[in-house]
This record gives structure tokens, sequence and C-alpha cells, in this order.
């Protein structure tokens, strides 16, 4: 008798204990199921529970006995019952139809099912079969079904579930909500998984009590959960929301919800829950509890993102990135005293795409590191383009995204480029923001360090714009601050540069030097460089130029 | 002597036992089997030293084992005397004379095995 994985139905094989003492009833059992099933005997009752011991996970079934010697079918079944482990294993009892107490004792017991001596082929297999059956598919749904910490749906069944539902419900109409933890991660850190999981537990009956007539819910990532509502005419009821997370685990939760209203019933619901995620992702950094509706805009936007992300590798591999050089103007000798490599991209069906809506999604991707390298190695190439056509030669400083530290050997690699385009290290200038030293300080100084040593300057990029820290100023490898055009803006329109001054006084007692970005008039250009400003960059001196014209330019 | 009249001389329903088996050597293996099986041998044994409770249960086994191999009449005596032994039937148990019972069921066993050895010597 082979044992083989499979039978001859192609299902796979599932394997059954026969735990019986009687050798002739056992061997008659074997062979009437050995067809079938791959077989496993127990003489009594104690090696019947020795081997569901062994072989719990992988067995099916049990034909027991009742009546043998050291331990009998009742003390088997209690014993199995006294370990949750074997629950998954169903038990059909043999026995003579003549004993309707022990079969009441053995229902009581947990026996599934029975089957009478003398055996009936047709009855055994069947019944054996349609156990296991109702097993598999009740151990299938139950896990498939319920996330069993929240007691919502799981993801898998909300959106099967969902899809029939809208599906045969044509004519209502629906609001898909979408709740996130968005400091999970952090509240995981600090609170614990335990802590956590109750916390999400609690969030979700709240949820489930608070939200307006509510359809079902599901539990669709680890800290996100989606509920299909009835359609809410009026928006105030998420007023109720805004109590939902009090006394959770900890006052800076930072719960959030996107909704979707009016639910597009053909669209598939992984797709509308994506969207309820795709709001909440504009409300992601706010404090607290808020709410965000998926807009027409929103969508619109979410089309032009996605013939980005799909089409940006072929746009990189096809040069439509053209890197524009804009001059920085030397207050002292005045003269061209170096440019900044600024991409700009051409997109064949979208047109000139803005920076300020491509980088943000390259950062948020990762691929804004290739296009770092690229810009890099292109102005790299243009170094040597002005110096092989006996131009004037000028540092240019390039961006290096926050996200650009993660690449392990950052510093070595940027060398590389350098080394095999044949630049002087001194000529690339490194411009990162702030941003990059909060993300990961270790890790950002210490390749800026690396990057400084081997020659490289670095600038700190829009120096007063955002959160800027006089931290970052004294623990990151400087050569050059560059103040933010809205400090210069700013200081124009109020004629009062006393913060400018400040930031400028500042980078001398550092030993950095100073470009002022955005200047655009001749009287800024003037107070500048009364205030001993080193550099200006702005339209005032020169716009972004392609690189005919800034070749031209500093010919 | 086939299966099947081997089946007809030891009061046993031949296709019951093919139908449970499906083959004619399996049923060959299974009666040829019973020769070594205890529990016909068990009940008279127990009965003999008196002790009703375990004859009760080897009754059964007898039962149940002689049910699986289609033997008929042996199932049939071992069946009575499994009743009137059932705790709780003391009716039944006044009523019934299990020493004729099993005398009787002591003899077609003697019969049975000596007609399966006399088959299996062929």
């Amino acid at each position: 008798m082979g044992y083989s994985a499979k039978s001859d139905s192609g299902k796979p094989r599932r394997n059954v204990l026969i735990v019986e003492d009687n050798d002739v009833n056992r061997e008659m059992l074997h062979s009437i199921l050995a067809d079938e099933f791959n077989v496993l005997e127990a003489k009594d009752g104690l090696e019947g529970l020795e081997q569901l011991r062994q072989n719990y996970s992988s067995l099916s079934l049990v034909l027991l006995d009742v009546y043998m010697p050291r331990c009998d079918g009742f003390e088997f079944l209690r014993q199995k019952r006294s370990d949750e482990r074997f629950d998954s294993v169903p038990v059909i009892v043999t026995t003579a139809s003549d004993l309707r107490e022990d079969e009441i004792e053995c229902l009581r017991l947990g026996a599934n099912d029975f089957v009478v001596k003398p055996y009936n082929v047709e009855i055994i297999v069947n019944r054996v079969n349609n156990i296991i059956h109702l097993r598999e598919s009740a151990s299938i749904v139950n896990q498939l079904t319920w996330d069993h910490l929240t007691e919502l749906y799981s993801g898998e069944f909300f959106y099967r579930y969902m899809h029939d539902f809208l599906s045969s419900s044509q004519a209502g109409a629906y609001d898909m909500v979408c709740s996130d933890i968005t400091n999970f991660k952090a509240l995981s850190d600090r609170y614990g998984k335990a802590n956590c999981d109750r916390m999400l537990q609690e969030l979700a009956k709240r949820l489930s009590f608070t939200l307006p007539d509510v359809v079902a819910g599901g539990r669709i990532a680890n800290s996100t959960f989606a509920f299909l509502i009835e359609h809410q005419d009026s928006r105030s009821w998420t007023d109720a929301l805004m109590g939902v997370s009090h006394g959770l685990i900890a006052t800076n939760m930072s719960l959030k919800f996107g909704i979707v209203e009016n639910v597009n019933h053909g669209l598939a619901v992984s797709l509308t829950c994506d969207r309820a995620v795709t709001a909440l992702e504009q409300v992601r950094e706010t404090f607290g509890v808020s709410v965000a509706w998926y807009t027409e805009d929103l969508h619109a936007r979410q089309v032009r993102e996605h013939v980005i992300v799909e089409t940006m590798e072929q746009a990189l591999a096809e040069k439509q990135f053209i890197v524009y050089y804009q001059p920085k103007y030397d207050l002292h000798t005045g003269e061209t005293g170096g440019a900044e490599a600024l991409v700009r991209w051409i997109h064949p069906e979208l047109g000139f795409v803005r920076p300020d809506f491509f980088i943000p999604l390259f950062e948020r991707n990762g691929f804004i590191t290739n296009l770092d390298f690229y810009v890099l190695e292109e102005a790299c190439k243009e170094i040597v383009r002005c110096r092989e056509q006996g131009l004037r030669v000028v540092p240019i400083s390039v961006n290096v995204s926050r996200l650009d530290f993660d690449t392990a050997d950052l510093a070595q690699q940027i060398a590389q480029i350098a080394n095999r385009c044949g630049v002087d290290h001194s000529l690339l200038h490194i411009e990162i923001t702030e941003t990059a030293y909060t993300d990961n300080p270790d890790l950002v100084v210490a390749a800026l360090q690396e990057l400084r040593d081997d020659g490289f300057v670095i600038e700190l990029d829009d120096f007063g714009s955002g959160y800027s820290s006089l931290a970052s100023l004294n623990m990151l490898p400087l050569d050059v601050m560059k103040l933010d055009m809205s400090i210069i803006r700013q200081a124009a329109s109020l004629d009062d540069y006393r913060i400018v001054r400040s930031a400028i006084q500042m980078a001398g007692f550092l030993d950095l030097k100073t470009v002022a970005e955005g200047v655009e008039t001749e009287e800024e250009t003037q107070r500048l460089r009364e205030l001993g400003c080193d550099m200006i960059q702005g339209y005032y001196f020169a716009k972004p130029l392609e690189q005919k014209q800034f070749e031209e330019y500093v010919s | 002597m086939t299966t099947k009249e081997l089946y007809a001389q030891i009061g046993g329903n031949y296709e019951e036992a093919l139908s449970r088996l499906s083959m004619d050597s399996l049923v060959e293996r299974f009666i040829i089997r019973f020769l070594d099986d205890e529990s016909c041998s068990d009940l008279i044994a127990v009965w003999d030293r008196g002790d009703e409770d375990a004859a009760f249960k080897a009754a059964h086994t007898a039962k149940g084992v002689c049910a699986n191999l289609a033997l008929t009449d042996l199932c049939s005596l071992a069946s009575q005397i499994c009743e009137a032994l059932r705790p709780g039937n003391s009716n039944l148990r006044a009523q019934t004379d299990v020493d004729a019972l099993v005398d009787q069921f002591r003899e077609l066993y003697a019969s049975v095995v000596q007609k399966i050895r006399a088959f299996q010597a062929q």
C-alpha cells in the first residue's frame, strides 16, 4: 500500500487515525479506508493519544472504538478535549449500534459522529469525507471571515462581502469610512503590542457604535478599519468622531478618517477603500482626530500620480528629465560663483510637470534616489563640458534627498560618479535640507562627514523655512547656509532685514558661507551685500538656464 | 473449496463480507485472520471464569468482529449473550439461560475454527 500525497481523484490525501484494539476490526477498517486515505493505527486509547500528540496538525480525523483495554474511547475523548490543540481533529466513534447511553456519552465528550459495526463501506467512507470537508471548510471560513482581535471582518472577507452586497443593492447609496491610527507604530513601540491590541479592540467597538447606519466593518490593515455605512446627507455626523479616541491609550493618538461618499457600486471595494485612505492621507500630518473626504480634485491628482509612477522609470531612461542650471552671483567678486542643478520634467502626455508635484511623490516611493543620482551625473558631465570648451568652470550644487541617506555607502557612490566623470570633488556641492537631519541624525551626520572629508562641499538648503533648528546647525558638518527665499521675501516686503542679518551673522560665527535664494530686485541685492551675504541666487541675477544657455552664460 | 463455499459451511453471509471488503482475496485474508482473533475465545473464557461484567464487554466485542466478518450465526449468538448481560437488562437476564447460549456459541465457534483451518490447509 503506497503512502502517497494525493488520492486518485487528485485531492490531497488526508491522514486518518484508527484507534481500535481488535486487530480484525482495525485491519478491516484500514482496508476500507486505504484507497482514499493515509491510515495510521493505534491499538488502544493511550497509543491513540500519543499518535494524536505527534500528528494532530496533519491529522484530519480519528475513528475511535469505545471499548478498549488500558484507555477506552471515553477516556480518549476526555483527554483529547482537555487540549485545545486537538480541537481541529474530528472524531467518529465506531460502535455496535446497541448502546444508546454510550453514544450519548461520546457525543457529550465531543465525538462528531458514529459509524456502526458491522461496517458499511459506503457509509464509512462518505461519513469520513463529509466530516473532514465540513471541518476544513468551517475552519477556512472561520479563519478568513473574522479578524479575531477586533471581531470585525477580515480585510479579504470584507472586500468580498461588500462587493456582493453592493452588486445586489444597486439602488442604495453608501459611504465608505476608513480610519487609521497614523502614529500606530510609535504607540506600539511605546506601549507594547498587547496594549495596542486592546486599544484596537476598543476602538473597533466604539466605531461600530458611533458610526451611523453601519452595514459592515472590516480590518483592512494593521491599524486601518473600513466601514460601509448608509449614505449620510449631512456631514455633521462626523462631529461624533472627535470624541471617539477619548481615553484610549494616549492623548496624542493620531486618529484619521477618510470618507468616500456615494460609493461607486461597480468599483472594486479595495479601490474604494484606497480612495478613502488617500483622502485620509491629506490629514495624516495633522494633530489629533481629523476627517477628510475624497474629492474630484483628489481623484484627478491620484490619476496624475498614477501616470507619473507608471512612467517615471521610462522617463529617466528616455531623458525626459532635463537638468537646468541656475547661476549664483558672488557678491564679493561680482562674477558667477556657482550654479544649482534643478530638474524639470517634460512629460509626453502631461506636459510640464511641476517639481513640487513629482518630487514629493518620488520621495514617497523612493524613486527620488534614482533621480538624484541622474542629476548628479548630468551635473558632472556639465562641469566636464564647460572645462573642455574652455569655459569658466564653477561649482555646481545638486540636491540630495533625505531618502538618499538610506542608501548604504551614499558617500562612496557619489564619489564614484564624480571620479568616473573626472570631476574635482570641490566642484560638487551637496545640498541637503534639515528634514534629512531630523529623520536619522547619526546616519546623515556620518555620511555628510564622509563626503566632506572626501572634498565635497556641503550646503544646508532652505534655512529659515519650516522648523529650522539650531541643533542641526550645530551637529551637521556644513560649509554653506542657503537662506530660504521665504525669509528674503518677507524681509523685502516688510523692509525689515533683522532676521536675515541675524542669520548671516550666525552663519559667520559658524564659519559658513551664505547664499540668499529668491533674490528678485536690485534693492534686495544691495541690502544683502551690506549685510555681508556671500552669494545670491534668484531671478534678479539669472533664472534657471538650459544647458546651452548656461554654457553661453558662463562663456 | 472457495471462500463462498466456506461461508456457506460456517453460517456466514459471503455477499455481505464481499461488499465490505470489495475483493474475494481480502475476504479470504480476513476470515483466516479470524483464527488469530481472541474475542470469541475471550468471551468463553471470561464466562467460564464467572465474570459477567467482563463477559458483557467480551460478547460486545465478539459480536462486532463477527458482524464485520459477516459470520451471521456466531454474531447472532454473541448478540443474544450481550443483550442478556447488558447492565440494566435484569429481566432479560433472568429469562435467559446464558450458560446454554455460551455452550452453543462454544460449539459453533469450535466448528467454525475447524472449518476455516481445513480451508486454510487446502
